[in-house]
């Protein structure tokens, strides 16, 4: 069988098996080419994505204080569609730097919706005795590195000083959400891009529809279309696919982060 | 007779997703190209925040009685050549490594420059203590914050369109048609800066 099937392809598709060459080459080309350039920027790893709006991994705050403030944030989300989060944790990785984590962490949090930019995450990492403010960039102009300098230096440390927690992340939420009270609305849904989507498609049916004539064309000449296990070998650069778009958090009531961006606006703090 | 026709037809249909295939991957490296640029208007904007900050600093701090004057000037000078880099046009900073070494050079200086002086400062605590410097201090930190995390983000960007620029087949389709593509330069580390990023492609 294997013998008739091998003995059949040597003598009539002798241009089928130089094509299947040429697609088995390609096919080693592109794993090669794609072996050697994943190499990239080192990131070290973020914690797990919160589910509510405030997270107290350092267990500082009382039960009641951190449901507090944490359904006075989900209101205001509702009500604003900005999205504030405060996050505590133990102490700060190693080898990390205060500033460089937090952003990285708003960021992969994908705290604010993904037009606005408006997401502000509160940082506390207790052992460290360090504070960070981290701002998206729609909200830098209403909450200055100033007022966010002022909020934590002035507002904040001086009931952790006393070590009262509760209070200090009381004053410190109202306080940010009186300095982007009025921001921006809860309807302003990220638009969908124009164009690109539909471009990418038609793009799309457009090869479908001419991979068919050709094997339709091949076929009615005669030969039996052998085009199977070749089409590997270009992958469109073209489509970058739209991600980003990421539900503003409204669906099941715990945090979903929207995709906002966060360009390192704010203030850092320590006591 | 079919045989040739259909074979033709083939042919020219091969051509036809040939051409798609090479409007799809030269329509990428535009994309890709034009976020780079993006990103590097970014970084331009964070720089040039810095800058406007300076003569205020330079002011507020010449108004502490008798503050070490070479340190001021050092910091005046190097504003100046950074302000004679960043003139130039984006294209030529980003098409030219050696344009590109110069600018990172010249705010790099302004950098270490900056921070002499918030060496020296820390001899005068009647000026460290004034609103307006501490005022000015937490804008240059925000400012320098967003220096890095703008220059972290531009290296992601330029090594995403470099990766693709030097991959298969969009390398051939190059080659080939001969498109004006050149790969980015990267930032380098900062000597003595903990958060810069590894560089490794």
């Amino acid at each position: 069988m294997t013998k008739s099937l091998g003995w059949r392809l040597l003598r009539e598709r002798p241009r089928v098996s130089v094509l299947r060459g040429t697609w088995a080459l390609c096919a080693v080309v592109l794993a090669l080419a794609a072996g050697t350039a994943a190499a990239g920027f080192a990131a070290g790893p973020v914690p797990d994505k919160p589910v509510r709006w405030v997270t107290d991994r350092a267990s500082v705050l009382s039960p009641g204080a951190a449901a507090a403030i944490d359904s006075k944030l989900e209101a205001f989300e509702k009500a604003q569609g900005s999205q504030v989060l405060i996050a505590i944790f133990p102490n700060l990785p190693q080898d990390e730097v205060l500033e460089d984590y937090t952003q990285r962490v708003a960021e992969a949090w994908r705290v604010g919706r993904a037009k606005q930019d408006d997401g502000v995450v509160l940082f506390l990492f207790v052992a460290d005795r360090a504070l960070r403010l981290e701002v998206g960039y729609g909200l830098e102009g209403a909450l200055t590195d100033l007022e966010s300098k002022h909020i934590l230096q002035d507002t904040l440390i001086p009931y952790l000083r006393n070590g009262d927690y509760d209070g200090g992340f009381t004053v410190a939420a109202d306080a940010i959400l009186a300095a982007i009270q009025g921001e921006y609305t809860a309807d302003a849904r990220p638009a969908a891009r124009p164009g690109q989507k539909g471009g990418g498609f038609i793009f799309f049916i457009v090869i479908i529809v001419l991979l068919i004539l050709i094997s339709g064309a091949r076929n009615r000449g005669g030969r039996g279309s052998n085009w199977t296990g070749g089409s590997g070998g270009f992958g469109g650069g073209g489509f970058g696919g739209g991600g980003g778009f990421g539900g503003g958090g409204f669906g099941g009531g715990g945090f979903g982060g929207g995709g906002g961006s966060f360009g390192g606006g704010g203030a850092s703090a320590r006591w | 007779m079919t045989k040739t026709i259909g074979c033709g037809l083939a042919l020219v249909g091969l051509l036809v997703l040939l051409g798609f295939v090479g409007v799809g991957q030269y329509n990428g490296l535009v994309g890709s190209e034009q976020a780079v640029s993006a990103a590097w208007a970014q970084v331009e904007n964070t720089y040039q925040r810095r800058a406007d900050l300076i003569p205020n600093l330079v002011a507020t701090v010449k108004g502490s009685a008798a503050f070490e004057q070479e340190t001021l000037t050092a910091v005046v000078e190097a504003r100046s050549r950074v302000g004679q880099i960043s003139g130039q046009a984006t294209q030529e900073i980003l098409n030219n490594p050696d344009k590109f070494a110069q600018f990172q050079q010249a705010q790099d200086g302004l950098s270490s420059a900056l921070s002499r002086l918030m060496v020296v400062v820390e001899k005068y605590p009647d000026l460290k203590s004034t609103a307006a410097f501490s005022d000015l201090m937490t804008q240059l930190e925000g400012t320098e914050n967003r220096i890095t995390v703008e220059r972290k983000r531009f290296n992601e960007v330029a090594q995403e369109y470099n990766t693709r620029l030097a991959k298969f087949p969009t390398n051939l389709f190059a080659r080939i048609l001969g498109w004006h593509f050149t790969a980015r330069p990267y930032f380098a580390a900062q000597a003595g800066a903990a958060t810069a990023p590894k560089v490794e492609f």
